[in-house]
């Protein structure tokens, strides 16, 4: 392709090329940076303005983050929580999109209901509140339930459904299909592009769901990694707590290695998903752009 | 559209008033159960620095259970995430008969005035480690005159305090500075004369990081405190002192002169710390505590010395001020207090037996009797082998400590209110590295020769304070960065200190000194042994 163009083009090309892997380079520095700190001795980390390549590589980082039960197993409650939440979010978005995207009784006046939420949120306090009146408080279902549906990703699918053609679900009825056999044998596998594209954006909500876990959680045992990973980094950032931290205690390895190893653990795991929905979510960003 | 508008507000309505009845009738329903069991039943928010996050129901729970008979029910949240989760926990009503801060904020004292709290003035008496508890911080922890809340002794001689590369003023031939000039003189000598020797010109003479933290003051004349009197006799806060416009002028001299680093006022306190420990800093800060001095995060004199084997440091004490006072600004003598919610005020048995167990817990224990023979001390430390080790005397913690020592559900000791600050020396017996001990020795030696001020304006509640003290501390800091890397002139501080009035530092000033007046306070020394 590049063969074919002129000369002119062809500079313009490169400088294009140049700098997008400037660009890009930038964006991945920071994950070079954080990779090669995480496996740094802090003499050196400290002696070196930017550490491009520690001379001696340990693993003192993963093995004090590695070894701490707390961290594993808000691992284990986070993955958790991410595929059931995924799961939960995406069957009533697609389920309430579908609906919504039909000429129902009421179809409008649900429409306004979500429109609503979505200009109008209830708040932090009030939430809560309703957290804690429905039970759900110091339950793993308090990071799922209360934010299940997205009514922005709701209406987007909404959009999504309205642009499949009316003749299939007609074909179907012909058929003698019903509702629920037209949504999950005809709907569902046409919508795998939107599926996968809602599926990553509820993923790596939840996945880094901070807040509401400290919010609604009291017991220690069911934290998330994200909480429990900004606590390994900032009770290791022994200056802030001076106040706090004067009792006897073991001497972790240093903040900023534990830092940096600990965001790398807490983010390769969804980081390994995107390639496997790329492909989908490049479709999947047009969703409901163009209608039929 | 108006119909479904109408329909969709009432809705929201409904929604809004069970949520809102909902959590009422959960409390009712709880409060019955108490009165039925013979046990009682205390709910306790806190913040926590223990980590692990001790866990609800754990060993140390179940001992405290049995110790007390009670049915103990604790909630921790990290410190630093405490503040957020506490705002709501308490604006949705849901408040805890316990509930912990890290100190007498705006929080507390706004929520005092609300009638969240329980006074105590008519229990605290009754208990042994309360009556030691000095004035100057009931009177932090008071709203007109109520006693809202148990403070936890903290020494006020704790807090950062500069140090010195020693080996650095004894290879260029220095004294220990006395004053500002002196301290001029050897910042900048430490940054021209090569004082490690590399040949290399890469040393920095004074250590300031953004924000101006640390408050390179050297005495509570130069510092933030409210320590000087304006010409109508008011009290003033340091930042627009004749003590600060000193500081500044001098600081300026050494930003010029190079001794300062010339990315001070972007650089963050923590990377001075690695510099120090790389050895290319002459003078920064660091506290006494526990293992102080030897933390890889903090100063460590161990870091230092793998690239500078004999590199010494020395605390540098409070240059004599124009006024011939000579000391350091002293801390508020507490960290954390604990407040009672105020729907105990019928349950007086409730009360007291809480307050048994704070007062129970909050005794000290000094050094030389911390052993695995003293009863007391092993069951709050959850056991010897289990939650703790004496190691070469001293107690080192377990990993399962959080888990196991009841100790870890309350509170770190930092000493005992009649104990004065023998946990000072305690430090030293107590840290682990010998590095840590000797930091802590001489420290402890130049603060216990040393006088402390305190500050009447911790003691006091002033509206106006809590509002605009934030904001006018930035405002001050910001100028006070500008006046020391000369973007603004030093002749434009009477400017400066009227831009500071007017943006409510008079009415901060006028509130304080009223306050100040009517509960007949005013700043106090303390005197070194």
């Amino acid at each position: 392709m590049l063969n074919s163009r002129k000369p002119s083009e062809k500079i313009v090309d490169m400088t294009n090329v140049i700098l997008l892997a400037l660009i890009a380079l930038t964006m991945l520095f920071p994950f070079y940076y954080m990779f090669v700190v995480s496996f740094a001795t802090y003499e050196e980390f400290v002696k070196t303005d930017l550490l491009l390549f520690p001379k001696t590589w340990v693993l003192d980082a993963y093995e004090y983050i590695l070894g701490s039960k707390e961290f594993i197993r808000s691992l284990g409650v986070t993955i958790y929580v991410t595929v059931v939440g995924t799961l939960v979010s995406l069957m009533l978005t697609a389920m309430m999109a579908y609906a919504l995207s039909r000429n129902i009784l009421g179809q409008k006046f649900y429409v306004f209901l979500v429109l609503f939420t979505f200009v109008f949120g209830a708040g932090m306090i009030p939430t809560y509140m309703i957290v804690q009146a429905t039970g759900l408080m110091d339950s793993l279902w308090a990071l799922i339930i209360p934010g299940a549906i997205s009514s922005f990703n709701l209406i987007v699918m909404r959009q999504f459904f309205m642009g499949l053609p009316m003749d299939l679900t007609e074909a179907a009825i012909i058929d003698g299909a019903n509702d629920l056999q037209i949504f999950s044998k005809i709907i569902l596998p046409l919508s795998k592009p939107a599926l996968a594209a809602f599926g990553l954006f509820y993923a790596v909500g939840i996945w880094n769901s901070y807040f509401t876990a400290l919010l609604y959680l009291s017991d220690p045992a069911k934290w998330t990694v994200q909480v429990v990973l900004r606590q390994i980094v900032i009770l290791n950032q022994g200056n802030l707590l001076d106040a706090g931290m004067q009792a006897g205690m073991d001497n972790p390895p240093p903040a900023e290695t534990v830092g940096m190893a600990a965001i790398l653990i807490a983010t390769i795991p969804i980081l390994i998903v995107y390639p496997f929905l790329q492909k989908h979510f490049a479709k999947g960003v047009m969703l409901g752009s163009v209608k039929e | 559209m108006k119909r479904f508008m109408s329909i969709t507000l009432s809705t929201v309505l409904l929604a809004g008033a069970l949520a809102a009845c909902s959590p009422g009738g959960e409390k009712s329903s709880t409060s019955t159960k108490d009165g039925k069991d013979s046990k009682i039943s205390i709910s306790w928010f806190d913040g926590t620095w223990e980590t692990p996050v001790p866990e609800p129901g754990n060993e140390a729970v179940k001992k405290v259970n049995e110790k007390f008979n009670v049915d103990f029910q604790p909630q921790y949240i990290p410190f630093d995430l405490y503040t957020d989760k506490l705002t709501v926990k308490m604006a949705s009503g849901d408040i805890p008969d316990v509930v912990g801060t890290e100190a007498a904020d705006a929080n507390f004292v706004k929520w005092s005035n609300q009638g969240a709290f329980l006074p105590l003035n008519d229990y605290v008496d009754k208990y042994e480690t309360f009556k030691d508890i000095p004035q100057s911080v009931w009177d932090v922890v008071s709203v007109d005159g109520k006693k809202y809340g148990i403070p936890l002794y903290f020494p006020s001689k704790g807090g950062k305090k500069p140090v010195i590369r020693q080996d650095w003023l004894d290879k260029l031939g220095l004294e220990m500075p006395t004053n500002f000039e002196e301290l001029t003189e050897v910042a900048i000598a430490f940054a021209t004369k090569d004082p490690d020797g590399n040949g290399k010109n890469d040393t920095v003479g004074l250590g300031l990081a953004k924000g101006l933290v640390y408050d390179p003051s050297f005495g509570v004349y130069w510092g933030n405190s409210w320590y000087h009197e304006n010409k109508d006799g008011q009290l003033i806060p340091g930042q627009i002192s004749d003590g600060s416009k000193e500081k500044v002028t001098y600081l300026n001299e050494m930003f010029k002169a190079g001794a300062i680093d010339k990315d001070w006022a972007i650089k963050p306190y923590n990377d001075v710390f690695k510099e120090f420990n790389a050895g290319k800093v002459g003078i920064w800060y660091e506290q006494p505590g526990n293992d102080k001095g030897s933390q890889p995060q903090s100063l460590d004199l161990a870091t230092l010395r793998k690239s500078v084997p004999d590199a010494k440091i020395a605390g540098i004490p409070p240059f004599t001020a124009p006024d011939n006072s000579q000391g350091f600004a002293g801390g508020s003598g507490y960290y954390r207090i604990w407040m009672l919610s105020a729907e105990l005020k019928n349950d007086p048995k409730k009360v007291e037996k809480i307050l048994e167990m704070m007062n129970y817990m909050a005794k000290y224990v000094p050094a030389e009797e911390q052993t695995a023979d003293n009863e007391y001390f092993d069951w709050i430390m959850g056991g010897s082998g289990k939650g703790y080790n004496i190691v070469d005397g001293a107690p080192q913690l377990t990993e399962e400590f959080s888990q196991v020592a009841p100790i870890a559900l309350f509170n770190q000791k930092q000493g005992g209110w009649d104990m004065d600050d023998q946990s000072m020396q305690d430090y030293v017996k107590q840290s682990k590295a010998p590095e840590a001990k000797e930091f802590n020795t001489l420290m402890g030696e130049m603060l216990s020769n040393t006088d402390f001020y305190i500050s009447p304006v911790g003691r006091i509640h002033s509206d106006a304070y809590n509002e605009k003290n934030a904001a006018l501390t930035e405002f001050a800091t910001n100028e006070l960065t500008k006046m020391v890397v000369g973007q603004r002139p030093i002749s434009e501080w009477d400017k400066y200190v009227d831009e500071y009035l007017a943006k409510g530092g008079k009415d901060v000033i006028a509130d304080v000194n009223k306050l100040i007046k009517e509960n007949k306070i005013k700043g106090e020394w303390v005197k070194a042994k």
